[in-house]
C-alpha cells in the first residue's frame, strides 16, 4: 500500500514537471466553444512561462488550425515575455558574510560578487559585520553602510561611490535593479514682499539603476504626499503626475526628479506621514532599425530615406578617436521623433556599437515650417584608438515593456 | 527756523558720523580672525568717506592689522579704474512721467538699456522717487519698482518691461555691482542625514553695469560673513550647494550681469520674525592681464591666432535654435588649468551695440572647447552673424570681494 502511494505521488510529480503534460489539458480546453474558457486557457498557457515553450512549438503541427493559431500566439506572446526578461535583466543578488572585517575588504567582496562599479576613497577604519542572504544588490549595499553607520554611498555619473560620513538613512524601495531613493523632502514658504507667504512642498528623488540595466524612459508620480496633522500637501495639483525629462542612454546609473505640491506643512507638524506613488519605467525588448549607412566617413553629403524620415548627412568626419557627424532629419505630419542623439550609433570594424552623443550639450532645433518638420543632430561618437567606423546606425523602440516600482514612505521627520 | 533746520542737519550728521565710526571700530576689531580679509576690505571702502577716523580706528592696533588693510589698498590701487567707481544718483520726483525719471538715470549706466518692450507703457499717474547718492543700478531698481515695471538682463543688456515681474525684496549696491535679494523662502528640510533643518534660502542677483571690468570667480557661491535675526542670534550661513538656478553645466558668465546665487541660512527655530542683518560678498575676478584672440574672417573655419603660449582656433559657426553660435578651441601650456581663467567672448554684430558674452565649455586634452550664444536680429527677425569676434583670456586676475548688505528681512 505504502509502496502504491508512493508510485502515484511519483506519478504525480512527473506529471507536473513534464511540460507536455502540462500543457495538453490546456490545449484541449482551448478547443472548447466558450470563449472565455479557451482565453482562459490561452492566459494560463502563457502564465506557464519559457519552461513549456519548446512543448508549445512541438504541438503546432498535431492541432487543429484554430487551436494552431491561439498556440502560435502564446508562443509569441512567451518570447516576448524572454525578450522582456532579457531587456530588464535578472536581478543581481548578493550572498556575502563579513564578522567584523575591514569596510574595504567587504566593499570589495561586494564588488565582486556583484559586478558593479563601486568605488571608494578613504574609509572609516572600524570593522563591519553584515551577513547578507541573496538580497538584491542595491539592498546589499545600502544593508552594509547602515550595518557600519559610518559610512554612505550615491550614484555618481556611471559610478556608485561610498564614502565616509554618517550614514544617510534615506527612503529607498528597491524592485530588481531599480532603486527609488528620496533624497529630500522640503516644506516651503515663498515670503513675498508684502509679507504674505506662498506654500509649497517639494520631493527631490532619485531612481538608480545597476550597469547596464538603464531604463528608456521614466516617469516619478507622487499619489498621497501629507504631514503628521492630516493635510494633504499636493496642494491644487490634485493626483498630477509629474513629469520630467528623463536621461536616456549613456552609462550613467541614476535619474533625478522633482515632484513640487502646493502646500506646506503646518508649522506644528513634526513629520510627513507618508509619502506614497510610483515610478514607471520602460524597458525596450525590441529594436527597430532605421537607418544604416556603410562607410559613413565617406559619406558626406548623402540622403537616406526611411519612412517617414529623411535624413541628410551634412557633413562628417573623423577627428582622431571621435567622428563628428551633423545629421539634418525632415518628416511631414504632427507627429515628434521617437529617437533622439543615443539612438544613433557607429559601429566599429569589431562590430561594437558606439552610440553617438550631443557634440557638446544636449541641444537640437526643430523648426517646423510649413507642412515639413526639420531637426538637426550634431553628433559625437567616441570610438576606441584605432577603430575605423563602418556603419552608421539609427535604430529606434519597436517595443516597450512598462514596468512599475512602487513606493510607500511613512513617518519622514520634519525639522 | 533756519537755524532749528540747521541744527536738525547737524544732529543727522553726527548720527550718521556716530554709526560710521562705530562701523569702523567693529571692523578694526575683526582684523584677526576668519573674517580679517573681509573686515580689511570693508575698511578700505569705509576710508573713502572717513580716512581719519579708519586711521584713528588702527592707531592702537597690532602691526599686522595695519598690513592687512594696507596690503588691501595696494591691490585696489593696482586694479584702479577697472573696479568701477560710479557716478550718483541723486532724484526726489513726485508723479513725473516715467521717461523723465529715467532719461535722468540712463546716460549714468555704463551698458546699453534695452527699453523695446516701452514703446507702449502710458504715462500713467507718473513716478514718485526719492534717491540720494545712489549708483546708477540702485537707481534703476527703485525706478524699476516706483514705476511697476520688471527689469531683466539679457546678454550684457537691461531692459524694461511693463507689467511688474519678479519683485526685487531688496537691493544693496556696492560701485558698479548691484545685488538684488530676488526671493526668500522659509524652508523646512528633511535631509536623511545632512543637519539642514530650518532655514531661509535667499536667492541673490548679481548685476554690474559694464563699469567695472569683472567676471564671477569660478565655482564661487556668495560667502555670508554676518546673519542674525531680530532676538540677535548669530545665524550659520552657507551657499547652497543644491542650487537650482545654477544647473547649467559649465556655464561661464562673461561678466556679473544676471548671476544667480543662493544662499542657505540655518534658522535656530521658529520664532525669528526677521532677519536683522546678512552681510557678505561674491567673489569676482578683476583682469590685470589679458591675451585677445581676434576673428575677421568668421565664415572660414580652422582659423588659429596665437598668444602669450595661448592658441585659440575657430570651429565654426552656426544657427541653432533661433540662436547664433560660435565654437572656439582654446589651448594653453602645458599644466596650466584653463577652467580656472576667467575668459569671455566679445561679438560685434552688423548692426547693435557690442556684446560681451558668457560660454559653455566642455574639456578637451590641454584645453576648453567654447561654444558661445548669441542672438541678435535684424528688422524683419532674421539673425544677425557677428561681423567680429574676439575672444579674451584673462590670464591674470586680482579677486575682489563685491559685498552687500540686508537688514530687516521679514520671515512672516
Amino acid at each position: 500500500m505504502r509502496l502504491a502511494v508512493l508510485v502515484l505521488a511519483a506519478a504525480l510529480l512527473a506529471q507536473e514537471a513534464d511540460p507536455a503534460a502540462k500543457i495538453r489539458p490546456l490545449i484541449e480546453q482551448m478547443q472548447s466553444d466558450s470563449v472565455v474558457e479557451a482565453d482562459d486557457a490561452f492566459n494560463r498557457l502563457v502564465a506557464l512561462g519559457p519552461d513549456v515553450l519548446p512543448a508549445v512549438k512541438a504541438m503546432l503541427d498535431k492541432v487543429p488550425p484554430d487551436v494552431k493559431a491561439r498556440l502560435t500566439a502564446a508562443a509569441a506572446k512567451i518570447e516576448r515575455q524572454v525578450r522582456a526578461r532579457e531587456a530588464i535583466g535578472a536581478p543581481v543578488r548578493v550572498t556575502l558574510q563579513a564578522s567584523k572585517r575591514a569596510p574595504a575588504e567587504v566593499l570589495e567582496e561586494l564588488k565582486r560578487v556583484s559586478g558593479q562599479p563601486l568605488v571608494w576613497g578613504e574609509l572609516p577604519s572600524e570593522p563591519v559585520s553584515v551577513e547578507l542572504q541573496g538580497g538584491t544588490f542595491w539592498a546589499a549595499l545600502e544593508a552594509v553602510c547602515a550595518a557600519h553607520g559610518g559610512m554612505t554611498w550615491d550614484v555618481v555619473g556611471k559610478e556608485i561611490r561610498v564614502s565616509r560620513g554618517k550614514h544617510r538613512k534615506r527612503p529607498l524601495a528597491v524592485s530588481g535593479n531599480l532603486a527609488v531613493i528620496v533624497e529630500r523632502v522640503e516644506s516651503t514658504e515663498h515670503v513675498q514682499d508684502a509679507g504674505t507667504t506662498i506654500p509649497a512642498s517639494y520631493v527631490t528623488a532619485r531612481l538608480v539603476w545597476t550597469a547596464g540595466r538603464g531604463p528608456r524612459d521614466a516617469r516619478f508620480s507622487v499619489e498621497v504626499l501629507k504631514d503628521d496633522l492630516g493635510n494633504s500637501l499636493i496642494g491644487d495639483r490634485g493626483e498630477d503626475e509629474q513629469d520630467e525629462e528623463f536621461y536616456r542612454g549613456g552609462d550613467d546609473l541614476a535619474g533625478d526628479f522633482q515632484f513640487g505640491g502646493g502646500a506646506a506643512a503646518a508649522d506644528e507638524a513634526k513629520s510627513i506621514a507618508e509619502l506614497s506613488g510610483a515610478v514607471r519605467v520602460q524597458y525596450v525588448v525590441e529594436w527597430k532599425q532605421v537607418l544604416s549607412v556603410d562607410e559613413p566617413v565617406k559619406k558626406g553629403g548623402t540622403r537616406h530615406k526611411s519612412e517617414p524620415w529623411t535624413f541628410q548627412i551634412e557633413s562628417i568626419a573623423a577627428k582622431g578617436d571621435r567622428i563628428d557627424a551633423s545629421v539634418v532629419v525632415t518628416w511631414s505630419g504632427e507627429d515628434g521623433l521617437p529617437f533622439g542623439y543615443e539612438d544613433f550609433a557607429v559601429v566599429d570594424d569589431a562590430g561594437k556599437r558606439h552610440p553617438g552623443r550631443a557634440q557638446d550639450r544636449g541641444m537640437f532645433s526643430v523648426v517646423e515650417g510649413g507642412e515639413e518638420n526639420t531637426e538637426y543632430f550634431m553628433l559625437s561618437f567616441e570610438l576606441p584608438a584605432g577603430a575605423k567606423a563602418a556603419k552608421l546606425e539609427l535604430r529606434t523602440p519597436g517595443d516597450l515593456e512598462d514596468l512599475k516600482i512602487p513606493f510607500s514612505f511613512k513617518g519622514i521627520p520634519l525639522p | 527756523m533756519k537755524s532749528a533746520a540747521a541744527g536738525l542737519v547737524l544732529v543727522l550728521i553726527l548720527i550718521l558720523q556716530d554709526g560710521t565710526e562705530a562701523e569702523i571700530k567693529r571692523q578694526a576689531d575683526r582684523l584677526d580672525g576668519a573674517r580679517a580679509l573681509d573686515a580689511a576690505a570693508r575698511l578700505v571702502d569705509l576710508a573713502e568717506a572717513a580716512p581719519r577716523q579708519v586711521e584713528a580706528a588702527l592707531a592702537g592696533k597690532p602691526a599686522a592689522y595695519r598690513e592687512l588693510v594696507e596690503a588691501e589698498r595696494a591691490v585696489r590701487a593696482k586694479v584702479g579704474a577697472k573696479f568701477g567707481k560710479p557716478e550718483r544718483v541723486t532724484l526726489d520726483v513726485t508723479k513725473k512721467p516715467w521717461r523723465e525719471v529715467l532719461d535722468e538715470i540712463r546716460p549714468k549706466l555704463a551698458v546699453p538699456l534695452d527699453l523695446e518692450h516701452m514703446n507702449r507703457m502710458p504715462e500713467g499717474d507718473g513716478v514718485t522717487l526719492k534717491l540720494e547718492e545712489a549708483t546708477p543700478l540702485e537707481a534703476l531698481t527703485a525706478f524699476a519698482k516706483a514705476a511697476g515695471l520688471g527689469l531683466w538682463t539679457n546678454m550684457g543688456k537691461f531692459g524694461l518691461y511693463p507689467g511688474g515681474g519678479s519683485p526685487v525684496m531688496a537691493a544693496s549696491g556696492y560701485r558698479n555691482f548691484l545685488t538684488q535679494l530676488l526671493d526668500l523662502r522659509k524652508v523646512r528640510t528633511t535631509d536623511f542625514g545632512e543637519d539642514v533643518g530650518r532655514a531661509a534660502v535667499l536667492r541673490l542677483g548679481f548685476f554690474s553695469d559694464g563699469g567695472a571690468e569683472a567676471v564671477p570667480a569660478p565655482d564661487a557661491g556668495p560667502e555670508v560673513a554676518e546673519a542674525v535675526d531680530d532676538k540677535g542670534r548669530a545665524l550659520p550661513a552657507f551657499p547652497r550647494k543644491d542650487n537650482p538656478y545654477e544647473g547649467r553645466d559649465n556655464w561661464r558668465n562673461a561678466e556679473v550681469t544676471g548671476h544667480y546665487r543662493e544662499v542657505r541660512v540655518r534658522m535656530a527655530d521658529d520664532q525669528a520674525e526677521k532677519i536683522r542683518l546678512l552681510r557678505g560678498h561674491l567673489r569676482v575676478m578683476v583682469p590685470l592681464e589679458t591675451s585677445r584672440f581676434g576673428f575677421t574672417r568668421t565664415s572660414l573655419n580652422g582659423q588659429k591666432v596665437s598668444a602669450d603660449g595661448y592658441t585659440a582656433e575657430w570651429l565654426g559657426i552656426s544657427e541653432e535654435d533661433g540662436t547664433t553660435i560660435v565654437r572656439i578651441r582654446v589651448t594653453g601650456p602645458a599644466g596650466k588649468d584653463l577652467k580656472k581663467l576667467p575668459m569671455a567672448v566679445r561679438m560685434q554684430p552688423k548692426t547693435g551695440p557690442e556684446a560681451r558674452l558668457g560660454y559653455f565649455f566642455k574639456e578637451i586634452p590641454a584645453g576648453l572647447e567654447l561654444s558661445v550664444e548669441m542672438r541678435e536680429e535684424d528688422e524683419e527677425g532674421n539673425l544677425v552673424p557677428p561681423e567680429k569676434v574676439e575672444l579674451l583670456l584673462h590670464r591674470t586676475c586680482v579677486e575682489r570681494r563685491i559685498p552687500f548688505e540686508f537688514r530687516d528681512l521679514p520671515l512672516k
